[in-house]
């Protein structure tokens, strides 16, 4: 009973780091709009250890080919009127990325 | 978003709505939670009869960023809600595919005076306008284009 128990106890948390652990050596990443069209794809979950540390989402948009054809390439400057979001706030380019975070690459935005 | 910000209602709609009915809504919930205020603002938006180009329109398709689109708008709410001094806000903002004249946004906004109400009306459509993740496609003839930005104030 008390080992069942201890068992319990000392497992589940394990399991549960484990399982997180394995989940959040990725970032997720999504497009919106003309750039989900451009790129071809919505969401992708991107292993951080494909990256060297310090991964930026100025980084991620070149080491993922998203710039446009008349971009210049090489560089992690996003195009004027480009944003990034990260956890679903605005955020620099420049920030950089933890395991497990959202980040979201939006073209310039039309609402209202 | 803080504990003195002004309750905002926000409603994002896969389907046509009746921006009257939401202001209905809107005051039956002031009326309920005794918020009181002697001036109003409302503004609605509708989907023009052409595109960019002057060309008729066949639809406009809203695209968004689902979870985003709801924090960042309580934020625009909370901080127009700070330097205007509102008492209480309603959003209502269409998603999907939508049809000329069919209503895309309403905002609603109470305060104590006319000056406060309008300014604040403004400050959060030009927020919603630019700092809310929705991005708008024209259909023409059967072809897409993405708008790269706002029509001018």
């Amino acid at each position: 009973m008390a080992a069942g128990g201890g068992r319990r106890h000392d497992a589940s948390p394990e399991c549960f780091l484990a399982s997180m652990g394995s989940a959040k050596a990725a970032v997720e990443v999504l497009l919106f709009g003309a750039l989900r069209e451009r790129a071809g794809w919505a969401r992708r979950s991107q292993p951080l250890a494909h990256h060297p540390p310090g991964l930026t989402p100025g980084a991620l948009w070149r080491e993922l080919g998203l710039a446009g054809a008349d971009e210049i390439v090489g560089r992690d400057a996003l195009p004027a009127g480009t944003r990034v979001a990260v956890n679903r706030q605005f955020a620099s380019a420049n920030t950089v990325l933890q395991a497990g975070d959202e980040v979201a690459f939006l073209p310039p935005i039309s609402g209202g | 978003v803080a504990d003195g910000d002004p309750p905002l209602q926000l409603r994002l709609h896969a389907a046509r709505f009746d921006p009257l009915a939401a202001l209905a809504e809107w005051h039956r919930e002031l009326r309920r939670s005794g918020t009181a205020g002697a001036a109003e603002s409302h503004f609605i938006g509708r989907v023009r009869a052409t595109d960019q180009r002057g060309q008729p329109l066949e639809s406009l398709e809203l695209e968004h960023y689902p979870g985003m689109t709801e924090a960042q708008i309580e934020r625009l709410a909370a901080a127009a809600g700070r330097r205007h001094g509102l008492r209480a806000v309603r959003v209502d903002h269409r998603v999907g595919r939508l049809l000329p004249d069919e209503p895309i946004v309403l905002v609603a906004v109470l305060a104590d005076r006319r000056g406060a109400a309008q300014r604040g009306c403004r400050d959060l459509l030009e927020g919603l306008k630019h700092e809310a993740p929705f991005w708008k496609r024209e259909w023409s003839r059967g072809v897409g284009t993405w708008l790269n930005g706002n029509t001018p104030l």
